[in-house]
């Protein structure tokens, strides 16, 4: 195996298109892919030197955060903090300190695991995942980029460059159930991100993870809770169309049964956390 | 394929042609003979890999060697100078967080990292600082009295 350390995103394309390599980012997914023996690329295309995938960018309408970033800068980020709740929890759950300190949003996304942390907190806020490969650079809505489970929809030349939240000015929650406080992928996780004029939702977005073949959007269930006063039926109406929106399945981190019951009462109570006062 | 490693290992600069597949927890281990840190699952499951490369703690089994070009790389085995172990060292041992011993080397770097990063940490920040790294053995609460203690709380 060959591992090669472009300085740039072009070079990166150039090399990936003459070797048929892989990209490689913080490595904590595709290493753990090597190292079990489950895959063997001829080439890994290293990204830890293109400039232009890292940083974090504060524009008029969005933030931009580049691909290379990683869990514990998006973790500690003040800015993505205060902007985008959902985000920087989301981040803080993922594995442990030093899967952290490696793994990075771009690499995660692109691995597209259904229990991915990060991926219900850029549904719910409505992210974008900039792209670019040996044809230019396209713009995908973060519901479209996860096909499958392990499945994304770039192409083999295409490299994530950022991922740009726009500033909708919405509060976010974001919850994870694992079998362990840490070092556990997600038995069930999710992110709520809207907003509340102090008696009712006015926007509203909901999303779940590891509770379907890839993180989703669960719009009726959003929509239901939408300009109405949040009484008990209301939210029990919720929680059923929420168990339409999601399809469970039993694996080693939690059967289906398991989910549904924790996914109706993760979202009582992230839809508590965004109402409550202090959150405004 | 072989490729060329410049890097800083405990302060003292090292040159090797490896194999650009090495991980680096084999580099250190079997190039180097640094056997301290350890190899529990090789999947980033357990930290007992944990080193610290340019003052971030990172799990070595996931992270390939040739990446560390150019970078400081400590382990275990840098924390003792001239035969004193490192405060953090003594005080795994003066409160009896050591029971195999094979979720150590990692555990105290990840502690050093903590340390460095939080001088004064609270429980809770101590418990967090630790959640990348499983002991079998000892159930951590002998480690946090030691962090407490070498931290100069409680």
């Amino acid at each position: 195996m060959k591992v090669l350390r472009p300085k740039n995103i072009t070079e990166a394309i150039g090399l990936q298109q003459e070797t048929g390599g892989y990209y490689l980012a913080g490595g904590t997914f595709t290493m753990v892919e090597v190292n079990a023996d489950r895959f063997h690329p001829n080439c890994l295309i290293d990204l830890s030197l293109c400039e232009e995938l890292s940083g974090i960018a504060e524009g008029e309408q969005m933030v931009s955060v580049g691909a290379m970033t990683t869990f514990t800068e998006i973790e500690k980020n003040t800015l993505l903090g205060k902007l985008f709740p959902a985000m920087t929890k989301a981040a803080s759950e993922v594995g442990g300190p030093q899967v952290r300190n490696r793994g990075t949003v771009g690499g995660n996304i692109c691995a597209a695991s259904p229990a991915a942390d990060i991926a219900p907190a850029l549904l719910a806020l409505g992210a974008e995942v900039v792209v670019q490969g040996a044809d230019g650079m396209r713009k995908i809505p973060i519901g479209e980029f996860f096909l499958a489970p392990k499945k994304n929809c770039l192409n083999a030349n295409e490299i994530v460059k950022q991922i740009d939240i726009p500033k909708n000015g919405y509060r976010s929650a974001f919850c994870k159930v694992g079998k362990r406080n840490a070092l556990a992928v997600s038995s069930v996780n999710m992110a709520v991100a809207g907003s509340f004029d102090g008696s009712v939702f006015t926007a509203l977005n909901i999303a779940a993870g590891s509770c379907s073949p890839t993180p989703r959007l669960c719009p009726k269930t959003a929509d239901s809770l939408v300009g109405k006063e949040l009484t008990e039926d209301v939210m029990n109406a919720a929680k059923e169309l929420l168990m339409q929106e999601i399809s469970p399945i039993d694996d080693r981190w939690a059967t289906a049964e398991y989910r549904r019951l924790v996914a109706q009462n993760m979202l009582e109570q992230l839809i508590g956390e965004l109402t409550k006062e202090e959150n405004a | 394929m072989k490729q060329m490693l410049n890097c800083i290992v405990n302060g003292e600069s090292v040159t090797r042609e490896i194999d650009a597949g090495m991980t680096l927890l084999h580099f250190l281990r079997d190039e180097l003979g640094l056997t301290g840190t350890k190899e529990g699952c090789g999947e980033g499951d357990c930290g007992a890999c944990t080193v610290i490369v340019d003052g971030i703690s990172v799990n070595s089994c996931l992270y390939l060697a040739v990446l560390a070009e150019g970078k400081e790389i400590l382990t275990i085995e840098g924390l003792e100078k001239d035969g004193t172990m490192h405060e953090i060292q003594q005080a795994f041992i003066n409160h009896g967080a050591i029971q195999c011993g094979f979720c150590s080397p990692g555990m105290i770097m990840s502690v050093k990292h903590l340390l460095d990063e939080t001088p004064k940490p609270t429980e809770e920040e101590i418990r967090r600082g630790m959640s990348g790294n499983l002991c079998r053995c000892t159930g951590y609460q002998q480690m946090v009295d030691a962090i407490m203690d070498v931290s100069g709380q409680k």
